[in-house]
């Protein structure tokens, strides 16, 4: 299986380094009693969105979290992983900086149960020293992106608790911009989300797409179909195919990546 | 029978049976505390057992006990549950851990009296002190309050945790600064529920903190003399073990009244802490979780 994905692959993996976020090359990832990516060579371009599709258990959310490190202390990660011109997977890498520049969102909402204040200060204040008004400007400036500025009509002391599961996500999401990331991962974000909340986050990614790179897990292909630019299909660990994303659903090179979206097997 | 009349049935009988158990415990303390209602007075509670009725180095030295307990058993209890819950994974370390907290927590109170007694009274040489006392009393305390907090702890999502670590912060700052918080409730109230326990605690203190009680000066604030009231190295006999020594004694008239007096007090105050775990916890569990 591992030899069908390089025909398709060839022409992206030439990309120009500048315009590229991030890069694997012969990537695997090895759980204590599995192999849970095989020899994945993939680019992700620059303020791009790349989805990454695939069934449950194909590895997507364990490449994911290979790029910012999260896999740490829960699998073992070989291959290099292209960033700025060094490899993130390297030990040496200062994984706190590292996770500033590429930040994650994840499937569940999980903001800190204090106020929108202590959530979106927790993280900046950590890792700078920030005047008070320079943090509340950034505060609102990153609540007025993901539009929860207006819908809290300003109130930063609100609890978390107290927003909706959509409010909730586009919290999170702000939390992960106030420290000005280069790159954002989402684990299938909006999947505990009713349709209404979705289209609000989606606005939101393509939105924020001029200035971050964005890679996201989603299981709603419509939603692949909707907002990416380039689109992964994982299958069993493997990278099948790898496109754009239009040509990927119109035109899919593999049988595998055809039988996926007909929705042929689970 | 029909399902429904059986349903009603069970309903009527499990009430009732809590209503048992509820009528139990208040006729036990109604009738305790009714007995005692006269012993109660000023006098008895500011007056040195050494020279009249009263217990009023009994109840402090309980009190410092507590204090001296605590401050031992905290640090330790929540060092233990925060390696448990979050650091550790499952492996032989953590379970033979958790298997000597369950054995700790299930050893009788006076083998750990006696253990105090030969090791720490006798082979260290701290004599029958406050400090034995507290160290045995530390021993009593561990298991239940380390359960308690690894239950805290186990009670803020894990996701808070992987959130925390993704904003670029280390684990040990997220744990400082988000889990524990977070946590604060159900620790607090699982300090004041132990202390409860503790402050009861009779057989573990016989052999370590002594039967006596000497008149104390709380107007020394010199530790190192002798009837100084903060003196760790003086012996400090209880409220609890005073109750047990004036019954197993039995001096004649007086020891009923004394002991009448006494319990009221002790559970007059363990009442008095599990109302306030509960009230503590609600009021923090709504400031902090917003519910
Ligand atoms: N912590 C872990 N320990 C061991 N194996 C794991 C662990 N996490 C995931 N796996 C295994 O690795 C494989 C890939 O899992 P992963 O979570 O990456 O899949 P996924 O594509 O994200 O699936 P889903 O769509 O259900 O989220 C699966 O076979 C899974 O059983
Ligand atoms: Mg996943």
């Amino acid at each position: 299986m591992a030899a069908m994905k390089q025909a398709d692959l060839a022409g992206y993996l030439n990309f120009p380094n500048q315009d590229i976020a991030l890069r694997c090359t012969d990537v695997n990832v090895d759980y204590a009693t599995e192999r849970a990516i095989f020899d994945c060579n993939c680019v992700f371009p620059k303020n791009k969105i790349t989805a990454l599709i695939g069934p449950s258990g194909s590895g997507k959310s364990t490449l994911l979290r290979c790029l910012n490190r999260m896999n740490d202390g829960r699998a073992q990660v070989s291959g290099t992983i292209d960033y700025e011109g060094t490899n993130l997977n390297d030990q040496q890498i200062n994984v706190y900086q590292l996770r500033q520049k590429i930040g994650m969102l994840f499937q569940q909402p999980n903001p800190f149960a204090r106020s929108i204040y202590f959530n979106l200060a927790f993280g900046i204040r950590e890792h700078q020293a920030i005047s008070k008004s320079e943090l509340e400007q950034r505060m609102r400036e990153v609540l007025e992106m993901v539009d929860l500025w207006s819908e809290i009509s300003g109130d930063l002391q609100r609890h978390a608790n107290h927003l909706s599961g959509g409010q909730q996500q586009r919290l999170c999401l702000a939390r992960t911009l106030m420290l000005q990331p280069d790159i954002l991962l989402l684990d299938e974000p909006a999947s505990a989300l009713d349709p209404i909340a979705t289209a609000k986050i989606e606005a939101n990614l393509l939105a924020l797409k001029k200035d971050i790179t964005i890679i996201i897990v989603t299981h709603n292909l419509e939603q692949a179909a909707r907002i990416s630019d380039y689109t992964a299909f994982f299958y069993q660990g493997y990278l099948v195919e790898y496109d754009r994303t239009k040509h990927l659903f119109l035109k899919p090179h593999q049988k595998l990546t055809a039988d996926y979206l007909a929705g042929n097997f689970g | 029978m029909n399902r429904y009349l059986i349903d009603r049935v069970t309903r009527h009988l499990i009430q009732l049976l809590v209503g048992l158990v509820v009528a139990l415990i208040l006729i036990f303390l109604g009738y305790l505390i009714w007995q005692g209602r006269h012993q109660v007075t000023w006098t008895f509670l500011t007056t040195s057992s050494e020279v009249g009725l009263g217990i009023r180095d009994q109840l402090f030295n309980s009190l410092y006990l507590l204090v001296l307990t605590l401050l031992l058993s905290f640090p330790i209890a929540l060092g233990s549950a925060v390696a448990l819950t979050i650091y550790a994974k499952q492996n032989i370390f953590t379970r033979l851990a958790q298997m000597a907290i369950e054995v700790l927590s299930s050893l009788p109170s006076i083998i750990v009296g006696l253990f105090g007694f030969l090791f720490l009274v006798l082979k260290v040489g701290l004599g029958f002190s406050v400090l034995s006392g507290a160290i045995a009393l530390t021993f009593f305390n561990l298991p239940i309050l380390t359960q308690s907090m690894i239950l805290a702890l186990k009670n803020v999502p894990t996701s808070r945790l992987e959130a925390g670590i993704s904003l670029g912060v280390s684990q040990w700052h997220v744990l400082l600064k988000v889990i524990i918080p977070e946590a604060i409730p159900g620790i607090i109230s699982g300090i004041v529920l132990s202390a409860g326990r503790v402050f009861g605690e009779a057989a573990a203190l016989i052999y370590t903190a002594g039967q006596s009680a000497p008149q104390l000066d709380y107007h020394n604030w010199n530790i190192f003399s002798a009837n100084s009231f903060l003196n760790p190295l003086r012996p400090a006999e209880t409220l609890a073990v005073h109750i047990w020594k004036v019954n197993t004694e039995n001096i004649g008239i007086d020891a009923d009244k004394i002991s009448r007096g006494a319990i009221v007090i002790l559970v007059v105050v363990v009442l008095l802490f599990n109302f306030l775990a509960r009230r503590l916890s609600n009021y923090l569990q709504q400031k902090n979780g917003g519910r």
